[in-house]
């Protein structure tokens, strides 16, 4: 087991619809624009692009982690408060099971090139089905295996 | 004295009217909570790009960017949000004074003016002042999807680049809270107006003590200004678009329930006339019959 982190801070995700995180936690991986980047406490100020890909927060206070796909923003790091500014966040946060299962299945079938044959018009985009998978994945492995691997 | 059936007839009418315009109230007021609730949801966000913005714009070491230079370009662009349907109030004049200014204020420092028009209202207006828009936003009902807003969006910051317009506007009812809604021009190019707007109007100001040197920045200042120019010039489109939603629903509900208010005063009133007019009609009835029996009697 990897050791718990100590210290957390404030992590917030905004979108122009909704505040879809405001929490305290130990770590946060965000997609940025050249890579993944990885935040713990007392992080330098530090204002980043992102890119497309899955951010990770993890050890969140009275809550299990949460995993949210972004397609571009900004990530802005001071004094101890993380604030992600994002257009496009694809997530299971707030889904119920059905919801979740079904977005993933959907993503498994697009990821494995039948979604063409069923319908071009629900066809998801690709490169969000495999993260989709992706992010299913990283919710059912426990957070020390993730680090490890 | 009016005849009593005139009375009910108006009565009637009254009654109608009255049942018009408490559904309109109702139906607007059911989008008005639904678009009061997605404004107040992307208030953080707004919050957050404004202080970001404002942070770039401070900067001491200049930021080069063609967005945040003016343009050497002799047309205003002026986009004109207004609603497809009346009976809201002075929400629509507002707008139309507004642009009665932008005329005035183009014509006299000979610049051209390009109206982007939405709301039939505001094409009924531009037919009467006999200007053509030079386009016309149909394909969303009032709110543009966050594809389409892009799409606005894009479309203007590349004018502006490749020096096709000088100045874009937006003419449009600004929801500053339920109590006040204010017809107002907000200019989003070049884009150091739109910082200087939108750092002013965010809701909480941030105590700021960190400078964008400060940070560590990735990519380059002028690569991280460019993608938060287009974003803050996306977002305040979509969000000029919901606000005159919010407030040409909120200005609807208010002068609808004004005039549902108005009919039942009216209705108590022509009820009072009725009854008034049926009782003196019944004493003068009864007065014929009591004097027929007595002359009968005598």
């Amino acid at each position: 087991m990897a050791e718990p982190l100590r210290g957390k801070f404030q992590i917030i995700l905004l979108t122009p619809r909704a505040k879809l995180l405001d929490v305290k936690a130990a770590s946060v991986v965000v997609p940025a624009h050249d890579g993944q980047l990885g935040v713990l406490r007392n992080h330098s100020p530090l204002l980043t692009e992102l890119g497309f890909g899955i951010m990770q927060v993890r050890e969140i206070s009275g809550r299990p982690d949460a995993f949210f796909i972004i397609e571009g923003g900004f990530i802005r790091v001071s004094e101890n408060h993380a604030t992600v500014l994002a257009y496009e966040v694809t997530t299971f946060e707030g889904k119920d099971k059905a919801q979740a299962d079904k977005m993933l299945s959907q993503a498994q079938s697009a990821v494995a090139g039948k979604e063409y044959i069923r319908s071009q018009q629900h066809a998801m985009d690709l490169k969000r089905a495999k993260y989709i998978v992706q992010m299913a994945e990283m919710i059912q492995a426990p957070a020390d295996v993730q680090q490890s691997g | 004295m009016a005849n009593t059936r005139q009375i009910l007839k108006r009565r009637n009418a009254a009654a109608e009217i009255s049942k018009v315009t408490g559904t309109m109230e109702t139906i607007s007021a059911v989008r008005y909570r639904q678009y009061y609730h997605q404004w107040a949801e992307g208030l953080a966000f707004y919050d957050a790009l404004a202080q970001l913005a404002f942070l770039m714009a401070s900067a001491q070491t200049q930021i080069s960017h063609p967005l945040m230079e003016g343009s050497q370009s002799n047309v205003n662009a002026l986009i004109v949000i207004g609603s497809d349907r009346g009976l809201c109030g002075a929400y629509n004049a507002d707008i139309f004074r507004m642009l009665e200014t932008h005329i005035k204020m183009a014509q006299r420092f000979g610049r051209e003016l390009h109206i982007y028009a939405k709301g039939r209202k505001v094409l009924g207006y531009l037919d009467h002042l006999k200007i053509a828009p030079v386009k016309v936003y149909e394909d969303f009902g009032e709110v543009p999807t966050a594809e389409q807003a892009n799409a606005i969006g894009d479309y203007f910051t590349n004018e502006y680049l490749n020096g096709k317009i000088g100045r874009l506007g937006i003419a449009y009812n600004r929801f500053f809270s339920a109590a006040s809604q204010k017809a107002q021009t907000l200019t989003v190019l070049p884009v150091f107006d739109l910082i200087d707007d939108l750092t002013t109007r965010a809701t909480v100001i941030w105590p700021w003590e960190l400078q964008l040197e400060d940070f560590e920045l990735s990519p380059s200042p002028e690569s991280i200004f460019e993608t938060l120019a287009r974003m803050i010039i996306r977002t305040s489109i979509s969000g000029c678009f919901l606000e005159a939603s919010v407030s040409e629903h909120l200005a609807r509900v208010i002068s609808m329930r004004n005039a549902s208010e108005n009919a039942d005063e009216m209705i108590k009133d022509l009820t009072k006339a009725y009854n008034r007019a049926r009782q003196s009609q019944i004493t003068v009835e009864l007065l014929d019959i009591v004097s027929g029996v007595n002359v009968s009697n005598n």
